[in-house]
């Protein structure tokens, strides 16, 4: 058990058995197993993470796309509320659909326009 | 080059690998760096079952955000430093019990033909646990990773001034303790 060093009072002696120890302490055998383990856990789960923000983005940029499309269409071919009749055009603007807005203000007008056409018809009757 | 030379490249190539192929490659960072890494963390928990969890804790971290390696001067100073920051966390969360001096809980390897040596290995080990944390890091920084104090006092935040007092006062306790086992064991 003796030891071949024995000049303990120089530092590097004690340097010398430190360094000798080094390998001495080992991780024990269920170290790496457990490390890729969790390691391999961790990724799958950033995966999964990843994978479900993509799928909320393009179903959010879906979304709005469709909107966005439905809008353009209406826009280009607005209904003609003189033509329609005032139940139709109530019916009409009463949805509150966004891309309806244009269709409220021409029931409005039409409205108006006809409640003109009514009152100058009146006044023309004897 | 030096073998610690050689060993600081073959980390960053290795980290460089990490971050280019992922978690398949963490296996070799580990074979590489797991038993510098616990060792280092032991003298700091003074209970390998920490140290192991730290280390765990790091390199599960480290295969996360692999690019935090890669492209590093010194990525393995940087790997110490993440670990001893997970000991500090950690070691605000819970504490193990160890009797003073106790090595009960040390996973170690000793060759048959360094049989004889086992003695002064634990030795040695014990006086690493009974010196201040501050002080045994900076002893296994210098001597087993072979480190200059500048490079030591950049993983520790600290001057090298301060590191080299350090040192000397952590030589100074292991010393005569050596030297008293050693007498010891020659009966």
């Amino acid at each position: 058990m003796a030891e071949p060093l024995d000049c303990c009072e120089q530092s590097d002696d004690v340097e010398s058995l430190v360094r000798a120890a080094g390998n001495y302490l080992r991780p024990s055998d269920d170290l790496r197993p457990r490390v890729l383990e969790s390691a391999r856990a961790e990724s799958n789960e950033r995966w999964a993470q990843r994978q479900i923000w993509q799928v909320a983005l393009v179903v959010a940029l879906l979304g709005v796309c469709s909107t966005s499309v439905r809008s353009r269409l209406e826009v280009a071919a607005p209904p003609s509320g003189i033509a329609l009749g005032t139940g139709a055009m109530v019916r009409r603007a009463e949805a509150g659909n966004d891309g309806w807005n244009n269709v409220g203000w021409n029931t409005v007008e039409s409205f108006t326009d006809l409640r003109r056409r009514h009152a100058a018809m009146l006044r023309l009757t004897p | 080059m030096t073998a610690q030379d050689d060993f600081n490249s073959r980390v960053q190539e290795t980290a460089d690998r990490l971050a280019t192929v992922g978690v398949q490659a963490l296996g070799v960072l580990f074979d590489l760096t797991a038993q510098r890494l616990v060792r280092f963390a032991a003298t700091l928990t003074h209970h390998q079952q920490d140290a192991e969890d730290a280390v765990q804790a790091t390199l599960t971290r480290l295969a996360s955000h692999p690019q935090r390696l890669a492209g590093l001067a010194r990525p393995w100073a940087y790997l110490l430093r993440m670990v001893r920051n997970e000991v500090l966390a950690s070691a605000r969360h819970r504490q193990h019990c160890s009797p003073a001096g106790s090595l009960a809980d040390l996973v170690t390897h000793c060759p048959v033909d360094e049989s004889q040596r086992e003695e002064s290995h634990r030795a040695v080990w014990a006086a690493l646990r009974a010196l201040p944390p501050e002080q045994a890091e900076v002893v296994v920084l210098k001597i087993w990773e072979e480190m200059t104090f500048a490079q030591i006092g950049e993983i520790l935040d600290i001057s090298p001034n301060t590191v080299a007092s350090r040192y000397q006062y952590a030589m100074a306790k292991l010393t005569p303790r050596l030297c008293r086992n050693r007498e010891v064991l020659r009966g």
